[in-house]
């Protein structure tokens, strides 16, 4: 008897400690590979453009070079149809978004006043597309489009917006850009924090630059008596035959058409503020890599946590400033100081290199030793590549300026020790630095802090 | 009394083993003895032969049967499980059992598959009914056409839709439709029945959905007999060794379908996997399992056409190659593989893009790169290739007629990542030049026979006079 009761306590004391263990778990992050469909949802498409363009589209799917949707060959008749039965199965809109009484008119047909306004926004607009980096997965008409959008695996993304001006409907668009997942849950596109005013001026530019206008002028023509057509019930119930017939349901969801493929489990989200929440909302893995698994378009973060430090993480997921010149900048997403640091914490716990030592091997730095490595660091030429302070410097490596505050002591070591140790194609040449040099140098580098 | 209990239990269980084993023990030892191989210890598909298989073996557990006379995503009756055990799946690794098992035990190992998956004994099957009466090609045509069914089949049956090459494309999904000229592939059988139960009752877990709620009894019917009619492949062609080039006067024509072709005759040369040396080991799921092949001759050149089913054709990632390869001297027969060093080959090799290599090997290693001596034409529609290659009578190999020229022929399909020897190759056969139709041995008998009785008539006349 006394033997069950102790039986009974200790193993209560274990589940108890096992749930400890499980609060305390690596969070499980979504599969970057997992997506049950290749096209868009179409429930309510109607709500997101127009229908002369959508009429254009399903009679002619490849009239846009990009388009990966095969040609059905449907008649007018028969997209008409189509498009019947996808209105009767889009829900009520939401409440209209109150626009400027401009919002109608094009530039030609404004007052002064009106066209100052509209250029402030757009301009802006412009600024915050910049920021946000939406040509690494997005191409456009341009100077500014079409060379980046093409290292981003066309699977994952890269809706090329060249025709958004005149295939999307604005209030659509604006909550498309507060909250993409609320269309389309499996969207790459990540929830940027926008604030309602940025929103507004991404809209304005999106739907008034020329580099969102079709290269031919030929604008799809809006037709209103053909409009009237769609609310008729019998259209929309041959519609749904031949959304039936035409499997359209393989690639793209909608209400009403029973599924011929059988479809993964949609798990429910993950609560916010969690780190799982986090990487899904910004789809930080269509671009970078953890433990295998996600995008090769930006630097593998799978061991991370040993390389920087936490302050920095924090710092740069909110306002993420070039560190390399030569390749391309991460999005601003608008990151609160609290989402930063689930981002920073979970790097700083979870992605730890276990080659890559905390400190400098060797016990305590002298102050000779940074000396030596000030020397060495000019003596060997690494200002070449690199710049620290006002002195000269190239840009093909990253400024060293305040690399204390960015890497780790330990792995200024490690990465002069074996500079192609953690990613192979680093052009940082191997010295074949001794323990002493290797030393020196990065205690001269750690010390270097802003 | 304690010990009497024991005792007891042991008879029990002695009497249990002695029993004999149920239809599902007996099946489960066939299974492990002929099945296991490449559907897995446990079912899942996962045999050691599996990996070099195209279709991969069925995961009995996970039960997503294709071939079945019940509706969509119902299990199939104890009777279609029986079908394909008995006569086995056409275009697949999986060969008919009747005459290797008796059926008692084909029987045994249906009851054995069904306890694999739990869902056969929650679940009841209602098979379809089939209609016996009259149907329209015709209207099949048309339906055909309604229900969308070229956008994955393609518009000639050739598995070339737009759905097809969107997925294998743009998306990486490699399905592959039916290809429906080539009958004797169709898993199920390519009678109109099959056809119509395949299509009323859709293909469980690939993008062949039911069709039963879409289109009337009728409907399919005469769907199922119309997609019977684009089974000709088989019917055109013959299973003859022998490619014997038809003489024609003129110039040899350079379009696929001129009226010339049809004097020769269409050849249909299986294709099967090749030995790849590097790594040693063979290429087992080739996508292009057969060609057609016919020639013509004329004064100066002999020409052969070669025609072969892909449905992806230039689009595919790789370029698609095909090569004839010739014994280069009279009399021999080389190695198969780039010939030996007694008896060397001569290849004539094109890839998409008509650009065209010639060599002559006298074993694989030993392979010399010579300038083409022949010319290529090539176009892809509906789904097929058709090359042409056009050389010359009179070079290495020589043509002459009445003599046999052994030839062997190989194609790679760039979409299932083929290229250099992972390819699909055919066995040594023959071409031949026919000999011209012409009136001279007519002439010259009648002539002798016109002589013998001129002869005789003078020796008579000389005998009266």
């Amino acid at each position: 008897m006394k033997n069950f009761l102790l039986l009974t306590i200790s193993l209560a004391a274990l589940t108890a400690a096992a749930g400890q263990a499980v609060s305390s778990q690596e969070p499980l992050l979504y599969n970057p590979y997992e997506r049950p469909k290749n096209g868009p949802p179409l429930t309510n498409v109607f709500h997101k453009v127009n229908p002369a363009w959508l009429l254009k589209k399903l009679q002619d799917p490849k009239h846009h070079p990009a388009a990966r949707m095969p040609n059905f060959q449907f008649t007018q008749e028969e997209a008409l149809d189509l498009m019947a039965y996808l209105k009767s199965i889009a829900r009520e809109p939401g409440p209209p978004i109150q626009w400027p009484d401009w919002a109608t008119k094009t530039f030609d047909e404004m007052e002064d006043d009106e066209l100052e306004a509209a250029f402030d926004l757009v301009d802006r607009g412009r600024a915050i597309w910049g920021n946000a980096r939406c040509t690494i997965c997005h191409t456009v008409n341009g100077p500014t489009g079409g060379l980046i959008g093409g290292f981003v695996d066309l699977r994952v993304g890269g809706i090329d917006l060249q025709i958004a001006a005149t295939k999307l409907n604005r209030d659509w668009l604006y909550a498309w850009l507060q909250d993409p997942k609320n269309y389309f849950p499996d969207t790459l596109m990540p929830r940027y924090r926008f604030s309602e005013a940025d929103v507004r001026a991404l809209v304005e530019y999106i739907l008034r630059d020329d580099a969102f206008l079709p290269l031919d002028e030929e604008e799809a023509e809006d037709n209103p008596e053909l409009w009237r057509e769609l609310d008729n019930p019998q259209r929309a119930a041959r519609g749904k035959r031949l959304i039936e017939l035409s499997r359209c349901v393989l690639c793209h969801d909608i209400q009403g058409i029973p599924e011929v493929l059988s479809q993964p489990e949609r798990k429910p989200p993950v609560p916010a503020p969690s780190f799982e929440f986090l990487v899904y909302d910004l789809r930080c893995l269509t671009c970078h890599s953890i433990a295998g698994r996600g995008g090769t378009y930006a630097p593998d973060l799978t061991g991370e946590g040993s390389r920087i430090r936490k302050p920095w993480i924090a710092n740069f997921v909110q306002s993420p400033d070039m560190v390399r010149p030569l390749s391309q900048q991460m999005p601003k997403f608008n990151l609160t100081g609290e989402e930063a640091q689930i981002i920073a914490s979970y790097i700083n716990q979870w992605r730890l290199d276990a080659r890559i030592p905390v400190a400098i091997p060797g016990g305590r730095i002298t102050p000779q030793e940074i000396r030596q490595g000030r020397e060495a660091f000019t003596s060997r030429g690494c200002f070449s590549c690199h710049s620290v302070g006002d002195g000269p410097g190239g840009i093909v490596g990253p400024d060293l300026t305040a690399v204390g505050n960015r890497l780790r002591p330990g792995y200024l070591w490690f990465h002069l020790k074996s500079p192609h140790a953690v990613n192979p194609y680093s052009p940082e040449p191997d010295y074949g630095l001794s323990d002493e040099d290797a030393r020196a140098l990065a205690a001269y580098l750690s010390t270097r802090k802003q | 009394m304690r010990t009497d209990r024991r005792q007891i239990l042991w008879l029990l269980a002695l009497l249990l083993a002695a029993l004999p084993l149920t239809a599902q023990e007996r099946g489960r030892e066939i299974y492990m003895k002929r099945c296991f191989w490449c559907h897995g210890e446990q079912g899942r598909g996962d045999g050691p032969a599996a990996l070099g298989m195209l279709p991969r073996p069925r995961d009995f557990v996970r039960a997503d049967y294709r071939i079945r006379s019940t509706p969509y995503r119902q299990l199939p009756t104890d009777e279609d499980l029986f079908r394909v055990i008995s006569r086995g799946l056409p275009g697949t690794p999986m060969p008919g059992w009747e005459t290797i098992l008796t059926e008692e035990e084909r029987w045994e190992l249906v009851s054995y598959l069904q306890s694999l998956s739990p869902r056969f004994q929650r679940e009841d099957q209602e098979p379809l009914t089939v209609p016996t009466g009259p149907a329209s090609v015709e209207r099949g045509k048309e339906i055909y056409r309604a229900a969308r069914c070229f956008m994955c089949h393609g518009e000639g049956g050739r598995g070339d839709g737009g759905i097809t090459t969107a997925l294998n494309f743009q998306w990486g999904l490699p399905y592959w439709p039916r290809d429906f000229t080539r009958g004797w592939t169709f898993k199920g059988g390519h009678e109109p029945r099959d056809i119509y139960l395949r299509i009323t009752g859709g293909l469980n877990g690939t993008p062949m959905g039911p069709y039963q709620d879409l289109l009337s009894d009728q409907e399919r019917w005469d769907l199922a007999h119309y997609v019977a009619t684009l089974d000709q492949e088989a019917e055109e062609t013959s299973d003859d060794f022998v490619v014997v080039a038809a003489q024609i006067e003129g110039e040899i024509p350079e379009a696929p379908d001129a009226p010339e072709w049809q004097k020769a005759p269409a050849i249909l040369v299986p294709l099967a996997g090749q030995v790849v040396l590097d790594p040693p080991s063979r290429w087992w799921t080739p996508t292009v399992g057969s060609l057609t092949v016919r020639a013509l001759w004329n004064r100066r050149s002999v020409a052969f056409l070669l025609e072969w089913n892909d449905p992806t054709g230039p689009e595919s990632g790789l370029a698609d190659s095909v090569l004839l390869q010739f014994a280069a001297r009279e009399g021999s027969k080389p190695y198969f593989l780039f010939g030996n060093s007694d008896e060397p080959v001569k290849v004539w090799q094109w890839h998409t893009g008509n650009s065209t290599e010639e060599w002559t090997a006298t074993g694989s290693g030993q392979i010399e790169s010579v300038s083409p001596s022949f010319q290529v034409n090539s176009s892809w529609t509906g789904g097929r290739w058709h090359v042409l290659f056009r050389g010359p009578l009179r070079s290495e190999p020589e043509f002459e007629m009445g003599e046999f020229v052994p030839v062997l022929f190989s194609v790679s399909d760039g979409a299932n990542a083929e290229f250099g020897n992972t390819r699909a190759l055919s066995t040594w056969l023959y071409t031949t030049l026919q000999r011209p139709h012409s009136l001279r041995p007519w002439l010259n008998a009648l002539a002798g026979f016109l002589g013998v009785v001129v002869l005789q008539l003078w020796i008579l006349l000389r005998l009266r006079a």
